[in-house]
């Protein structure tokens, strides 16, 4: 992907020049990164070895992390909790700003469809602390909006306490990006979907054939691009997050909203196990490589990603 | 009908941030009667009581976003210049190292960071500062080079029969040619702080006097934990102060912000 070829780019198109001073202008950037991310990173993946609270003492016990972790049900549970959270991510917030960009693109004013998209990106700049925050006091048992509202309009039996009924949680937490327009998933479709040729779309007029018939025919095909972007983009943060859990739950009930970012967040503060923590870690890093290096290998298109 | 959806849509997607706008007026008996509705008289006190707890933190979230995206774009457009012009011992590799680092989200490796962090004496939002001009560097330098790229060879060319050294020509020339795409990069990074971010503001500094916004938002909502005074009107007059300024920005400059959204997306 792209990594890859920007490298063969470098290799093919530049001039060679060993001259000093280029490594002056990079040395900023890549020796803080060096010191500052990859020696400390590294270092946890070595103490992920260990037997270590952080600080003093540390007991070499092999791969015995790795073994607990793996026979831990809670790591199982954090685990499941993940799949269910990715199947849901990489469809539900894809399909619907597919669908909305669709009827934004289909308006004929430019301004009408300029406005309607900048409406719907405003939830993108409102902190992430303050979304969740006030979908807790909107799951709130006794005084949130969903059941009083819910005895308002005489469904009383579904009242319950949201994010604390093991049932519920899960769902809880993925309902807080409700309706799911997520908001680079639409600029991104609508600027795919504008750029389909209108000659293509004169022509399947002329062949008769109705709305879905060209979603499916037409429109998707060409966006297979724009999901695939989306995917390879979100996929690792998808698996990696945790900001909903620590908010609003922190794992409970029963650990049916345990993910695995907030397994590691728990056994380093809680617990103080570092090493522990790491070796999860770096299981997690090594299956996003895994994933990563598929989606390569698997997706590969002439698609070619680049900077507006 | 179409405009019927799309406006079902909205309300939809905007009704939290409408609830939390009403309910900031009321105080809690208001609230506990009524949650929903907009009530009389409107309390504009929890505004000054939310703002006078807030307000002082305001300082030091400025000055962590302020360093933290203009060293980055620094830092980051020298070395995307020589990334992006020059093949030499060990570039591949290097830039490798540095752009592959999107592929690995932070948020796995933070108790690693906190404990370096603590060690080298970068606290609270010295630390943070330093977090973000350093971790920016992988999307960063991925997003100029790219984008140097496609500054002609020839002015370059010329600036260098001249005589002009690297640093010149990156002053003088590349940097001028890129203040669109300079600015695009500090919205997103700009979202990338204040918006995107908590985990690590609060890992790193939700224990001490120097916070930024959104550990202190989160402050809010549990003071008078224990539920004895607990003031739903205040928090929420909160959320409002802590969302206004990103908003304001954002109605001022949507198209720099949309654009900063779909930056490193496709071609073709």
């Amino acid at each position: 992907m792209f990594v890859k070829r920007n490298v063969s780019k470098l290799k093919n198109n530049f001039r060679r020049n060993n001259n000093l001073t280029l490594y002056f202008l990079i040395a900023p950037a890549f020796l803080s990164l060096l010191v500052w991310y990859y020696y400390p990173v590294a270092k946890s993946f070595i103490m992920s070895l260990y037997s270590w609270d952080g600080f003093l003492s540390a007991r070499f016990i092999g791969l015995s992390n790795y073994k607990e972790a793996l026979t831990d049900p809670d790591f199982w549970m954090a685990m499941r909790n993940m799949l269910i959270i990715l199947i849901f991510k990489l469809t539900i917030p894809f399909i619907i700003p597919f669908l909305v960009a669709e009827l934004i693109v289909s308006i004929k004013s430019k301004r009408t469809r300029d406005l309607y998209r900048t409406v719907l990106i405003i939830p993108m700049v409102v902190p992430v602390v303050v979304w969740a925050l006030m979908w807790r006091n909107i799951y709130d048992y006794s005084n949130g909006f969903l059941n009083v509202f819910l005895k308002y309009i005489g469904l009383e039996v579904l009242v319950r306490n949201w994010l604390n009924d093991p049932a519920t949680a899960l769902g809880a937490i993925l309902f807080i990006s409700f309706p799911f327009v997520s908001s680079i998933a639409l600029l991104i479709f609508s600027a795919g979907i504008e750029a389909i040729p209108t000659s293509i779309y004169d022509a399947v007029k002329i062949d008769g054939a109705n709305v879905f018939k060209r979603l499916i025919h037409i429109d998707i095909p060409f966006c297979i691009p724009q999901f695939r972007f989306l995917a390879i983009t979100s996929f690792a943060g998808i698996i990696a997050d945790y900001t909903a859990v620590l908010l609003l739950t922190q794992g409970r009930p029963m650990n049916r909203t345990l993910v695995p970012g907030y397994y590691i967040y728990r056994y380093s503060t809680t617990d103080m196990r570092y090493g522990y923590s790491s070796a999860v870690a770096l299981m997690l890093i090594i299956l996003i490589l895994i994933i990563t290096f598929l989606f390569q290998k698997y997706m590969k298109s002439e698609t070619e990603y680049y900077a507006k | 009908m179409k405009h019927g959806t799309l406006i079902i849509i909205i309300i939809l997607s905007l009704f939290p941030l409408g609830l939390m706008i009403i309910n900031s007026f009321k105080d809690p008996s208001q609230y506990l009667v009524n949650p929903i509705g907009l009530m009389f008289p409107l309390h504009f006190e929890n505004y000054i009581s939310s703002f006078t707890y807030i307000g002082p933190y305001f300082f030091w979230t400025f000055l962590v976003i302020f360093v933290g995206i203009s060293m980055n774009l620094l830092t980051s457009s020298i070395a995307a210049y020589a990334f992006s012009r020059y093949r030499f011992r060990g570039s591949g590799i290097i830039y490798t190292m540095i752009i592959g680092l999107m592929f690995i989200p932070a948020v796995l490796v933070l108790f690693p960071l906190y404990l370096w962090n603590v060690r080298l004496g970068l606290k609270d939002v010295y630390g943070l500062m330093v977090s973000y001009w350093i971790l920016g560097h992988c999307f960063s330098i991925f997003l100029l080079t790219n984008f140097f790229r496609n500054i002609p060879e020839e002015l370059l060319e010329a600036a260098r029969i001249d005589g002009a050294g690297h640093l010149t020509i990156w002053w003088k020339i590349v940097v001028p040619l890129s203040i669109p795409i300079l600015t695009t990069l500090a919205i997103m990074m700009l979202l990338w702080i204040y918006t995107n971010d908590y985990v690590w503001q609060y890992i790193m500094s939700s224990n001490t006097s120097r916070k930024m916004i959104p550990v202190v938002v989160r402050g809010l909502s549990q003071s008078g934990s224990g539920g004895a005074d607990l003031n739903k009107g205040r928090e929420m007059a909160g959320y409002v102060i802590a969302s206004v300024p990103m908003l304001v920005a954002f109605l001022l400059a949507s198209k720099t912000f949309i654009r900063g959204m779909t930056s490193g997306s496709i071609k073709g």
